[in-house]
């Protein structure tokens, strides 16, 4: 029955991997989209790079979504493991929603600057040494060899086009209980091979920085720092020997941060450079609609078969 | 294309060594020649190779910076090409070994510049590898965990 059940899973996958690979496109990537730098006049004056959405992150998947895929993967792979005698932890989904625009000209936000400097805020950066949901995870624990193999279909983990063979006598699906999870819960191995979204938002953010009105904002900035004290070319390049992010916070970094946002604030630092990259994802996604579209209904789908997987559909 | 081909000469000395723990950072920064799969070890497995091969580092914990110049534990450790150069603007590939944290990587040092995310591994997303990475793609500066 189980086996049957396989093969029946088996042709599901693969009618899935049809309908939901992108697949070669024929426009160019991202990485080579033409972009015009317009002058850009509708921009936004703001405070802070929270609340903030560039356009290409509407065809993310949702943190919830994520989560949800995620979850239903730990699931099946615990139900797989089982299969051959293993026992898998299952970890829940916790991927952030995380707002690009957050770091994405450094420091963009006071009350960040004014209580962390340059340190990570903590929903982005929580120690397995404290502050867990459920404190006391174990730690660097290392799978046995049979649990590899079982997991990943490899004895060492390493990914291999070798067939994985058997364990208990039992074949091991290809890639081993994790792969098959994946191609349960989202019908492929990979939904977006290419990271298409998270690609248009690099190459515009890559190209903006040297629009002019970017370059002469920067320069701006520069200087308002420089009047402040502190001698930095750009906000991306915001070091000092006076303080270390591998050590706490201290009173001169939250002081160089705090000057940092008050110099994007005074020039408007964010909304100009916001408004230009968005300007440039917007010439760039109408190339791009189309897989954006099956990518985004691909994560849509997975999230709902992981949410019958789950039993919270 | 790589980015940084430079072989540090301190790099190169501490070759010989299996783990690596970078002065100055929390003790639990450490460089690996090898990658392990772990729950809540926060560990990036960082290849030179664009298919997840070549030399590769196990790199745990935060890293607000891998350099890209001066001298640094921040090289590939293990053998293979690649095997001494700066982990900085030179990672082909990259993979989550925490079953449980959540990784990001930033284009820029202090954890600037867009990011990217990867899931626990092995569940959807939780590694990428040459152009999957995007403009991530040898343009790694800084690290961070969410478990």
């Amino acid at each position: 029955v189980a086996e049957g059940r396989h093969r029946a899973l088996g042709t599901a996958i693969a009618m899935l991997i049809i309908v939901t690979s992108v697949g070669a496109c024929a426009v160019p990537p991202p990485t080579s989209s033409p972009i015009t730098p317009h002058s850009v006049t509708a921009i936004p004056h703001v405070d802070s790079g929270t609340g903030l959405k560039l356009p290409s992150e509407a065809f993310n998947p949702t943190a919830t979504e994520r989560n949800l895929v995620i979850d239903a993967s730990q699931k099946r792979i615990a139900v797989c493991m089982s299969e051959y005698g293993l026992t898998w932890k299952a970890a829940p989904g916790r991927m952030p929603q995380i707002n690009q625009l957050d770091r994405l000209y450094g420091v963009s936000d006071l009350d960040v600057a004014r209580s962390r400097g340059y340190h990570l805020p903590p929903e982005y950066r929580v120690s397995p040494l404290g502050d867990h949901r459920q404190p006391g995870p174990v730690l660097d624990r290392t799978m046995s060899p049979a649990e590899l193999l079982v997991l990943t279909g490899s004895p060492t983990g390493e990914e291999t086009t070798a067939s994985p063979g058997t364990f208990n006598g039992k074949q091991l699906p290809f890639g081993g209980c994790g792969a098959r999870a994946r191609l349960e819960v989202t019908g492929v191995d990979q939904i977006d091979p290419t990271f298409l979204a998270d690609s248009i938002t690099v190459k515009a953010w890559q190209e903006s920085k040297t629009h002019p009105q970017v370059v002469a904002v920067i320069a701006e900035w520069s200087r308002c720092m420089k009047t402040a004290g502190y001698d930095f070319p750009t906000p991306l390049e915001v070091e000092s020997p006076a303080w270390s992010l591998h050590g706490p916070v201290t009173e001169a970094e939250i002081a160089t941060a705090v000057a940092d946002v008050r110099c994007k604030q005074q020039t408007n630092l964010i909304g100009i450079w916001f408004a230009v990259e968005s300007d440039y994802e917007n010439q760039i996604i109408p190339q791009h609609l189309d897989d954006l579209q099956r990518i985004k209904a691909a994560w849509t789908d997975a999230a709902r078969r992981a949410a019958q997987i789950l039993g919270t559909a | 294309v790589k980015k940084s081909r430079i072989l540090s000469s301190a790099a190169a000395i501490l070759l010989g060594t299996a783990i690596i723990v970078i002065p100055g950072s929390p003790a639990s920064a450490a460089v690996t020649s090898t990658c392990t799969l772990g729950h809540s070890n926060m560990q990036n497995c960082i290849f030179w190779g664009q298919a997840y091969n070549n030399s590769k580092s196990g790199v745990t914990g935060h890293v607000s910076n891998f350099p890209v110049t001066g001298t640094t534990g921040y090289v590939y450790k293990s053998a293979g090409t690649g095997q001494g150069e700066y982990l900085g603007n030179n990672n082909g590939s990259n993979r989550n070994m925490d079953q449980h944290c959540n990784m990001a990587l930033y284009y820029d040092p202090n954890y600037g510049g867009p990011s990217l995310g990867f899931a626990p591994n092995p569940s959807p997303g939780y590694q990428k590898a040459g152009s999957g990475l995007g403009q991530l793609l040898n343009n790694m500066r800084s690290q961070s965990w969410l478990c």
